[in-house]
């Protein structure tokens, strides 16, 4: 049975009561992790969270709305930078924060731009080259990025006695869910329909009312509001800010996180993310293979499961779903 | 609830008092399932009723109602009814000159149809009606529309409205003002034989029936049904209507028939009535979607419904062991459960297959799955019921055991014969048939049955039984029942009156056969190419030999035609509830079976 009887009931974002269970165990579940996972497994997860903000709006652009891009470093060194400099002059986190979403999501708009007259590899050229732009503009004024030293962010002090890593993991899981909640919200509005509809075929959602121009701009802006929140995170997290962490490689790996996890998957975006922190991380010990080694399971997970691992998750949650049918 | 009331509209408003804010219809708008609450179904029909009143409706007269099952459908059915007037039910998909026919009979004043679609038939043939009013439930399409006898439901609405207000006892006078043997509703019967005839039911047949029924196969104000019969037809007035009143429960409104399954999924209703061709229906597409599974499932499947059909025939005998339950049980759960579940099956406390006959082999799979479905047999003169099987007490191959309050008996010449307060008062207009149909209070139902142990077994139509050459009787629709079981067969007229043997005429299962022929790469280009090809015949010689393993040497089918178009009700191969026409297929196919003999 499975009545829908209001938009409202529709909307909502868990309806079968199994559904709530089974969130309620892994929100449990995620909640005590720092209370009996090793240090270095904290330290981890808090940092798949930062990059889970930022793997969601690079989603909302590519996956959703089908806009493909490369300019992701260059809008989480304009968040970061943002949001080290403004700390750095004694304003409080929380609108310091704010602002590098903000920045980083104004200049998205302006990177959107050409993106109403461009597309597909064009396109995806264009933002790449806004991202080298970025970050050859961070290495060569010094005033901007600190030099050579880098810009250190000053920390949050631990409440309630916290220690470092703990507190890290909960701020950042606090956001990485209040962010996830914001794309669920997104996607199901107005909006995100009118993303999926430019996405599907441009001409048909201009046909059906949905302006071109203002939508592509607000993907564009939304995505790097996104990446400048991660920075702003990113920075807060290691303390320290300096260009070389913001290359075309970081692009890649944004890029990567999408595709992996799932476009257009808002859980997707969490597995890619952690996909492309763990990776790495278990490989860690085959120092100089590791590059190669990403690289292969990058192109075993596309050939075994090419819609990603959300697919995949999807599939299974299919082959319950469908019992006893195929 | 017991019925104590004397007229169907005194029994609806009792409910409606009882019930109050309990749902009572749903339906679905834009994606979103909208309901009334009793209270509002009450008060719509009152304005309803008030509105017909201010078109002056009288007492005795005919009401048309032209449309797709939806909430308005309803209100003007029991709108009418509370007034004193007879509802007449037209098939959604008659053609205008159908609808012609039945507003002539009745000599109807008053027509609500559904919309613009409907009313573009009716306006072909209005001025060769009596209409002096037509109402359209839905104004989509006809905005800056307007004609001299034509008004949408929201301005006939408004003026109920303001007629209530006016005089607002005038609708509970009329309802007072009723007789249980008033005319409540007349159905026109579906006619296989000849143009339709107008069966005529009264307050006290719809009453006693239903309450007879209910005795039977028991229902309360917590059921569901869901409804997509046509209004028209008798079997959707007993499920949605009559019962739904007289119980208080909801009646869900499908989309579409092409939305059954959907909305079956989406609503999952306690009850669940329907005819033969939906039941084999979904059979059918459980198993060809289990044939499509992995081979894990497809093996868990086989074996959930092998034991299921020894722990249902088991039971039949009242005796299933513990350790076959043991085995049933976790398969149940395991497999036969998720199969209702993906139907919308899953919540069914009994299910009725009547209006045409059925195999016994779609009852015993239904029964496997763990779903009561039963059968039930009855016509639109007697009020829709005769026999109902009674879960407790099944026997398959029969139709059941009579209703409490009904006499069957079968006469000399094998005919069904019932008495009782179900039957109908008579065919509208048609005196001499009414006398040759009704004879001492005994309808003679023209069916030919057998009575054993009180259980009541249908052999055939009488005038479709056939003796072949060397005299033996066959009743085809045994063989017809056993081919449409197959999920590519979707019906056949089995043939052989004088002849030396036994021909089937098949139209195949368009949806499965098409699957068939791309899962097994057979090309083809149209419906009749496909009837052509070599491949397709061997799957349906397959399926005709399957069933001549089950049938008597006489009874055997030696050869088959496979009809190269599909049945149009429009072209009156089939009725509007999708029976097919015998007689007229036989004529339109006749050089098949010459062919068929010659060969």
């Amino acid at each position: 049975m499975d009545l829908v009887k209001s938009y409202r009931q529709e909307l909502k974002l868990i309806r079968k009561p199994w559904t709530r269970f089974c969130v309620a165990v892994l929100l449990v579940f995620l909640l005590g992790l720092p209370w009996y996972a090793p240090e270095y497994v904290t330290h981890t997860a808090a940092l798949i969270y930062i990059y889970a903000i930022g793997v969601l709006g690079q989603n909302l652009l590519i996956g959703v709305t089908g806009q493909i891009s490369f300019g992701q470093a260059g809008f989480l060194a304009i968040g970061a930078f943002t949001f080290g400099h403004l700390v750095r002059m004694g304003i409080p986190w929380p609108p310091c924060l704010l602002c590098a979403g903000i920045v980083a999501g104004i200049f998205g708009a302006l990177v959107g731009f050409p993106s109403l007259r461009l597309k597909g590899p064009y396109l995806a050229i264009a933002t790449m080259g806004f991202g080298i732009a970025v970050y050859q503009v961070f290495v060569n004024f010094e005033w901007l990025s600190g030099g050579r030293m880098g810009l250190i962010v000053p920390k949050i002090t631990p409440p309630f006695g916290l220690s470092e890593t703990r507190f890290n993991y909960y701020f950042n899981f606090l956001f990485a869910a209040l962010f996830t909640l914001l794309t669920y919200n997104i996607i199901s509005s107005f909006m995100g329909r009118a993303f999926v509809a430019i996405r599907d075929n441009e001409i048909a959602a201009e046909i059906i009312g949905v302006s071109l121009t203002r939508y592509k701009l607000i993907s564009f802006a939304a995505s790097s509001f996104y990446m400048g929140i991660m920075g702003g995170l990113y920075g807060l997290f290691l303390g320290y800010l300096e260009p070389n962490m913001f290359t075309f490689s970081e692009s890649i790996t944004i890029f990567v996180a999408v595709i992996i996890g799932g476009l257009a998957a808002v859980e997707g975006s969490i597995m890619g993310a952690a996909f492309v922190i763990l990776v790495p991380q278990v490989f860690s010990a085959y120092k100089e293979m590791v590059p190669a080694i990403f690289g292969v399971t990058i192109i075993l997970v596309l050939i075994f499961e090419p819609m990603g691992l959300y697919g995949r998750w999807f599939k299974m949650r299919l082959y319950f779903r469908n019992w006893p049918y195929r | 609830m017991g019925s104590a009331a004397v007229t169907f509209p005194a029994l609806f408003f009792r409910q409606v008092e009882n019930q109050k804010e309990k749902e009572a219809l749903r339906h679905k708008e834009y994606g979103v399932w909208k309901s009334f609450t009793w209270r509002e179904y009450g008060q719509k029909v009152r304005e309803t009723a008030a509105g017909m009143l201010s078109l002056g409706a009288e007492r005795g007269d005919f009401i048309g109602i032209l449309g797709d099952n939806r909430p308005e459908w309803l209100f003007c059915h029991l709108g009418a009814m509370t007034i004193g007037c007879i509802t007449c039910g037209i098939y959604p998909t008659s053609a205008s000159n159908g609808i012609h026919y039945v507003l002539n009979h009745t000599e109807a004043r008053i027509l609500f149809v559904q919309d613009e679609e409907q009313l573009d038939k009716v306006l072909e043939i209005i001025k060769e009606t009596n209409l002096n009013q037509v109402v359209v439930w839905n104004s989509k399409g006809l905005w800056g529309f307007s004609h001299p006898k034509i008004m949408l439901f929201d301005a006939f609405r408004d003026e109920g409205i303001r007629y209530l207000n006016a005089y607002p006892k005038r609708v509970d006078e009329r309802m007072g003002a009723l007789d249980p043997e008033d005319t409540a509703m007349v159905i026109y019967t579906s006619g296989t034989t000849g143009p339709p005839k107008g069966a005529l039911i009264s307050h006290r047949n719809i009453l006693s029936v239903t309450e007879a029924f209910m005795s039977v196969l028991p229902a309360d104000a917590s059921d569901e049904v869901i409804s997509y019969l046509p209004f028209s037809h008798v079997m959707e007035n007993l499920s949605s209507v009559f019962m739904g009143v007289y119980a208080g429960l909801t009646v869900n409104f499908v989309e579409s028939l092409d939305t059954l399954a959907a909305n079956l999924r989406e609503v999952s209703p306690t009850l669940f009535g329907s005819v033969p061709r939906v039941w084999e229906k979904l059979a059918s597409a459980m198993r060809l979607r289990m044939a499509d599974s992995t081979c894990l499932k497809k093996a868990l499947f086989r074996l959930a419904m092998a034991v299921a059909q020894n722990y249902v025939s088991a039971g039949r005998r009242g005796r299933t062991s513990i350790p076959l339950r043991m085995v049933y049980w976790p398969l149940y759960w395991l497999v036969l459960f998720h199969l209702k579940r993906q139907s919308g099956l899953e919540r069914i406390r009994w299910a009725l297959c009547g209006a045409a006959p059925a195999a016994p082999e779609l009852f015993e799979f239904f029964n496997g799955l763990g779903i009561a479905l039963v059968e039930g047999y009855g016509q639109t003169e007697s009020t829709g019921i005769i026999t109902v099987t009674r879960p407790d007490n099944p026997r398959l191959g029969y139709v059941g055991e009579p209703i409490p309050g009904l006499v069957v008996k079968i006469a000399q010449d094998g005919e069904i014969l019932v008495k009782g307060p179900g039957v109908f008062k008579g065919y509208h207009k048609e005196p001499q048939l009414t006398a040759e149909t009704i004879q001492d209070g005994w309808l003679y139902t023209g069916d030919v049955g057998v009575m054993e142990d009180g259980f009541l077994k249908i052999l055939d139509r009488k005038k479709d039984i056939l003796i072949t050459a060397g005299g033996k009787n066959i009743t085809p629709s045994h063989m017809e029942n056993k081919l449409k079981f197959s999920p590519h067969i979707q019906d056949a007229v089995v043939i052989g009156d004088g002849r030396k043997y036994l021909v089937a005429l098949i139209l195949i299962d368009e949806e499965n056969v098409t699957k068939y022929a791309q899962d097994n790469r057979i090309p083809y280009t149209t419906f009749a190419d496909l009837t052509q090809n070599p491949d397709i015949r061997r799957l349906i010689e397959r399926e005709v030999a399957t069933v001549n393993k089950t049938l008597a040497g006489a009874e055997t089918i030696k050869k088959f035609a496979l009809l190269p178009r599909r049945f149009y009700e429009e072209d009156g191969d089939v009725t509007p509830t999708k029976k097919v026409k015998r007689r007229f297929v036989e004529k339109r196919y006749a050089h098949l079976i010459e062919q068929l003999y010659r060969e």
